[in-house]
């Protein structure tokens, strides 16, 4: 036996030694359903306290005011459902659910891009408007609990947990925001809506790697 | 043994081992150690790679012992834990080598790239010659000639043009040329 084999074989005594019964994760459909349990439950909390847009019942009559709702809420359920399976190493072999929240994803951003080049809207100046503080309130818990959440999951794939990341808290507040805030202009979005989760994007891009290292 | 039927013992371990079963725990990590080298000589060819990814492998094993649902298969589980090992390794490496010092100071590539090694006279004469060269082009060139950086990596880092890197990389070795032949 050679000094690496005898190192292994080391290796595993010492690891064998130190087991003790081991709790299971759960499984991640009931980590999906905690995670929206409790932000839905926050968000319905905040919206309550910032109170519904006085022309909500107005835009339900539009089509494509409920499509992005909808398209919002299914992007932010599907991402979290990701981050869920990202948990486990090889992700119960359900690789193939990748694809929905970033085809989603990208469906969100055509969108936004073709609204604001046939809008023809401008950048309103950088402040710290209501709309920021709002939008951050929206996603602080939320994305306090999916870290949370990563962190306690073991996954092989740290950018793309975090990609997903964002977009499950991301579009949860986007959504809390269409839901609050009666502004529909997309240079306004961009700028008061989206630009918390820009930067959570980058934070949370720049340190995934080291918060999910296991 | 079957491929198969191997899979089916490692999954019957692995859930003996979730429940605090020391001897089926050994048994497993004793198991997948071959598997593990296999997995990744496949695709490593330096040997103390392979073993201390075999290792970093159990231990994440070991970490994540948790995350295994002993309905699913091991294998798929395990194999995602080695490509995320080996890749975590390569990516380390490869960070170290940009930060690396010069082929003078590393005896290994001292040894593997200088041919008549007795004569390191001239390596040293090389090094003085670049001692008078600007700071610019000396680290192009210890980077390109020494370091083994390609040009376009070199450019990124250096926040130059390729084709400007790989003119002053040219410049600068005919400059060398120069000086150590007027020497």
């Amino acid at each position: 036996m050679n000094k690496t084999e005898q190192k292994t074989d080391d290796l595993i005594t010492s690891l064998s030694d130190d087991l003790v019964e081991i709790k299971i994760m759960p499984h991640p459909l009931k980590r999906v359903a905690l995670w929206i349990a409790i932000t839905l439950s926050y968000a319905a909390i905040i919206l309550t306290f910032l109170s519904i847009r006085p022309d909500f019942s107005i835009k339900l009559n539009d089509p494509n005011f409920v499509f992005e709702l909808i398209h919002i809420f299914s992007i932010s359920i599907s991402a979290m459902a990701c981050s869920s399976w990202l948990c486990v190493p090889d992700m119960r072999g359900q690789k193939w659910m990748l694809a929905v929240p970033t085809t989603l994803f990208s469906g969100f951003i055509i969108h936004i891009l073709l609204r604001s080049i046939m809008e023809h809207h401008e950048l309103p100046s950088l402040y710290v408007h209501h709309c920021i503080t709002n939008s951050t309130i929206f996603g602080v818990i939320p994305a306090l609990l999916i870290i949370t959440l990563s962190i306690k999951g073991k996954t092989t794939h740290p950018y793309i947990m975090s990609f997903m990341n964002t977009m499950a808290v991301g579009g949860l507040g986007y959504l809390g925001m269409r839901i609050t805030c009666m502004a529909d202009d997309i240079g306004h979005l961009y700028a008061y809506h989206l630009s918390p989760y820009i930067l959570f994007a980058i934070v949370i891009s720049l340190v995934g790697r080291r918060i999910y290292r296991w | 043994m079957t491929e198969l039927s191997k899979d089916e013992l490692w999954q019957a371990l692995a859930a003996e081992a979730q429940s605090g079963d020391k001897r089926a725990y050994a048994t497993l990590l004793h198991d997948i150690s071959p598997f593990i080298k296999s997995v990744i000589a496949g695709s490593l060819s330096n040997k103390d790679w392979v073993d201390d990814i075999t290792q970093d492998v159990l231990i994440s094993v070991h970490k994540s012992l948790n995350s295994y649902s002993p309905e699913r298969p091991f294998k798929p589980w395990l194999k995602a834990i080695i490509q995320f090992r080996r890749t975590d390794l390569l990516r380390k490496h490869y960070k170290e080598k940009r930060t690396k010092e010069s082929a003078k100071e590393n005896t290994a590539i001292f040894s593997q790239n200088v041919t008549f090694q007795d004569t390191s006279g001239e390596l040293k004469d090389i090094e003085k010659a670049m001692d008078t060269l600007p700071d610019k082009q000396k680290i192009i060139f210890r980077m390109m000639k020494i370091e083994g950086y390609s040009a376009k990596e070199v450019a990124r880092e250096m926040d130059m043009s390729v084709s400007a890197v790989k003119v002053a990389a040219h410049r600068t070795t005919n400059k060398l040329k120069d000086i150590l032949n007027n020497e």
